[in-house]
């Protein structure tokens, strides 16, 4: 897309924002309990699935915009400016709709795609487990045949909204006897049948953002296996490969936010800077440094994407630093609301500074990222080491 | 969105570069030079002859920042020494877009006149003040007076470039001879080994013909153009340093073996390596947006962007040294292994031409004015 192109997408968003955000949905604080935010995730998912604007780099046949990456920032870019709140469905339009999009068959897709875009269906993702963490391929959960269809036992971990659920897309071991990476399988269950059993998982935050899973030979259908058998594995490292670079622009984006709401809470502490205001600056200063390279280099995945190249390990430079950015950030706020802790506000930003706890730990630990970034210079491998 | 294609083409142009430096000396390249002088007529010749000091006014048109960025990249990472970023991105073009000039510019382009450039003494890329000489006007002459410090290869250079404010406010640019009666060079002290530094003390008559196109002529726009891309191409140097240390540490801790297996094949020192890259990554990315940005008709840099990204460059290039010494051992603490070269080049790049302090208040202060700026609309919001 060329300049004209973008700058007229951007004014079309912030024209349907303007007319279609409601404010009170943009501050948590306001919203009460847990259940209003989960209410207002769904219908801003509704709003946003219906205006076109849930899944904008999607086909439109399947309800999106087609646009290319650049435009797809920009969307990203636009919500993140207006404060928009997250969606349901957010996670798994990002990492499953690929997935569905370049190895789903007609029939699922026609079947699938468009409820989850306008959050008909809310999904969840079952691919931690207890024992599989960042070692995910030694997952355990297993899908045994039963006549033409299969069922699947084992337990999911981290579940995010698995509760709020219709229905998980899911990596089961489907062969036991295949090395540990190719006897994987990506599939799709109802989470509305018998042998699922979903418990929220309180986190350290105090909400029930998780959930464990058991699955407990739960029917998975056979037209619900997604790709080839044993070949889940692949699918879902490849699909995630692509996205990753769009999936942190968007958090990258709400970083600039977070860091320019520090700034005016610095301007507004009073009449009296001390000399920890000076301190403050600095911090927020530095933050806004690594705010803008970590903006460079994923507009610069961005442009490898679009141009089919391999983006290599800076997706995971990008996870790596606008994580511990973010966490960095969370610490300043709390520091400058000091002695307001204990108002709404306060309490809310509490909540966040340790929700932001889980930023380093999930979608690959840091300690993960850095691996990948080793082997991405051909490090030696820590095998060799006893 | 910019080409990969462009960025593509100004790599292939480094390797060129690479090429040629690799022709100048091996091992590395210029280790003698950096333990002498600091500045080789020899050396600096050869790259003339290959052209490169010229890029930026090749076929009257000239290399985009984004190739000069990454020109500079080769030119940090080998550590060349003499006043590459500042001959190529800034006395050429001046010299070459200045209007009439004593100095010869093909001469200057081929490494057989050596300029060196007077940068601003105080300000910001945006506003720079560009020197505390005295100047009064008798007539069409002009008696400068003052001191110049940090002057790259002032010892070494045929001429100086002077930049200078006149009586009516703007900005002139006189050449200076080294040789001239008035004129006495005094060495620095050498931080960076690559580009040794001189005091420059004039006590000078300048008339209409020592003057960038003659008596009349003001230089503030062209002067400014070419000062944001200086900045930019030393940005570039710093990365250059940066990812060749990053490259020679995995190289050797790859090979280097404790406890009977290579110490990079140790968690602990991955780790270390892999922030490493991760700076040198989230700078590059930076420094080549913001030259694409200069490059873009349509765009401009704001002196916070070129603050940012000088910032962010020299923090990078200094926590990557840092990082590798450390992963390097003792090998890393011996002169043997170099690494004096680099801290040297990252020490003067991060204040030149402009403090890294003052560059941070820039970025502060546009920061705050954003975020202040932008605070009603999230106000509305909530």
């Amino acid at each position: 897309m060329d300049r004209h192109q973008l700058a007229e997408l951007r004014r079309e968003l912030q024209e349907w924002l303007a007319a279609n955000l409601p404010p009170e949905w943009c501050d948590p604080t306001g919203l009460g309990d847990e259940d209003a935010l989960t209410a207002v995730r769904r219908a801003w998912g509704e709003r946003l699935g219906a205006g076109r604007w849930a899944a904008p780099s999607w086909p439109s046949q399947w309800g999106g915009r087609d646009l290319p990456p650049e435009g797809h920032a920009v969307v990203l870019e636009e919500l993140a400016r207006a404060n928009a709140p997250d969606t349901l469905n957010g996670s798994p339009i990002t990492i499953f709709g690929p997935m569905l999009l370049q190895e789903g068959t007609t029939a699922q897709k026609e079947r699938y795609l468009r409820r989850m875009i306008d959050h008909s269906d809310i999904w969840c993702q079952g691919f931690s487990e207890p024992d599989a963490g960042s070692d995910l391929a030694s997952l355990r959960s297993s899908l045994t045949p039963d006549g033409d269809d299969f069922r699947v036992s084992g337990q999911k971990l981290w579940t995010t909204h698995g509760h709020h659920a219709d229905l998980c897309f899911m990596l089961v071991r489907s062969d036991r006897d295949a090395p540990k990476h190719a006897g994987i399988s990506l599939v799709i269950v109802a989470m509305d049948q018998p042998g699922v059993t979903v418990k929220p998982l309180r986190n350290i935050a105090g909400t029930n953002h998780f959930s464990e899973v058991f699955f407990d030979e739960a029917k998975v259908r056979a037209e619900d296996i997604v790709g080839r058998l044993n070949d889940g594995w692949r699918i879902a490292t490849e699909a995630l490969a692509h996205e990753r670079g769009v999936t942190f622009a968007r958090r990258v984006f709400l970083l600039g936010r977070e860091i320019d709401e520090a700034i005016e809470l610095l301007a507004r502490r009073g009449d009296h800077p001390t000399s920890a205001d000076s301190s403050f600056a600095h911090r927020l200063a530095d933050l806004s440094l690594e705010h803008r390279a970590l903006g460079a280099l994923v507009s610069r995945i961005l442009e490898l994407t679009a141009a089919g190249e391999d983006v290599g390990v800076l997706p995971s430079i990008v996870k790596l630093r606008w994580s511990e950015a973010h966490q960095r950030t969370r610490d300043v706020v709390l520091e400058l609301l000091a002695e307001d802790l204990a108002s709404p506000h306060g309490a809310e930003q509490v909540r966040r500074f340790l929700f932001s706890k889980a930023a380093t730990i999930y979608a690959g630990t840091s300690e993960v990222q850095r691996n990948l970034i080793a082997a991405g210079l051909r490090m030696p491998s820590s095998r060799s080491a006893s | 969105m910019i080409g990969v294609g462009e960025l593509e083409e100004a790599r292939a142009l480094r390797a060129g570069l690479h090429e040629t430096l690799r022709g100048v000396a091996t091992q590395h390249p210029f280790e003698p030079v950096l333990d002498g002088d600091g500045f080789a007529r020899s050396v600096w010749e050869a790259i003339g002859s290959g052209g490169w000091l010229g890029v930026a006014e090749e076929d009257g048109i000239g290399a985009a920042a984004s190739t000069l960025v990454a020109l500079a990249h080769e030119v940090g990472a080998q550590v060349v020494p003499g006043p590459f970023s500042a001959t190529m991105a800034f006395a050429v073009p001046l010299l070459a877009r200045g209007g009439a000039s004593t100095v010869d510019v093909a001469s200057v382009v081929a490494g057989t006149t050596v300029v060196a450039a007077a940068f601003p003494a105080r300000g910001m890329p945006h506003a720079p003040r560009w020197t505390d000489l005295e100047v009064t006007e008798a007539g069409r002459q002009l008696h400068v007076r003052g001191r110049l410090s940090a002057v790259i290869a002032a010892c070494d250079a045929d001429v100086v470039l002077v930049p200078f404010t006149r009586s009516d406010g703007a900005t002139a640019i006189a050449t200076v001879s080294s040789t001239a009666s008035g004129v006495t060079v005094e060495p620095e002290t050498r931080l960076d080994r690559a580009k040794p530094t001189g005091a420059v003390q004039l006590d000078v008559h300048i008339g209409p013909d020592d003057l960038l196109g003659g008596w009349d002529a003001r230089h503030d726009e062209l002067l400014a153009h070419w000062l944001v891309r200086h900045q930019l191409c030393v940005s570039g140097e710093l990365v250059g340093a940066a990812a060749e240390i990053v490259a020679r540490t995995v190289r050797y801790v790859s090979e280097r073996r404790q406890f009977g297996v290579p110490v990079g094949s140790f968690q602990a020192v991955k780790h270390l390596v892999a922030e490493a890259h991760a700076d040198v990554e989230l700078a590059r990315a930076l420094v080549e947006e913001c030259a694409r940005r200069d490059d873009d008709p349509d765009d401009s840099l704001a002196a916070a962007d070129l603050a940012a990204c000088h910032l962010v460059c020299s923090r990078a290039a200094r926590r990557v040294l840092d990082r590798a010494v450390q992963a390097h051992g003792g090998m890393g603490f011996t002169w043997d292994h170099g690494m004096q070269y680099w801290y040297g080049l990252a020490l003067f790049a991060e204040h030149h031409p402009f403090p890294a302090r003052v560059l941070h208040a820039v970025a502060w202060d546009a920061l705050q004015a954003r975020a202040l700026d932008a605070a009603p609309a999230r106000s509305e919001d909530a």
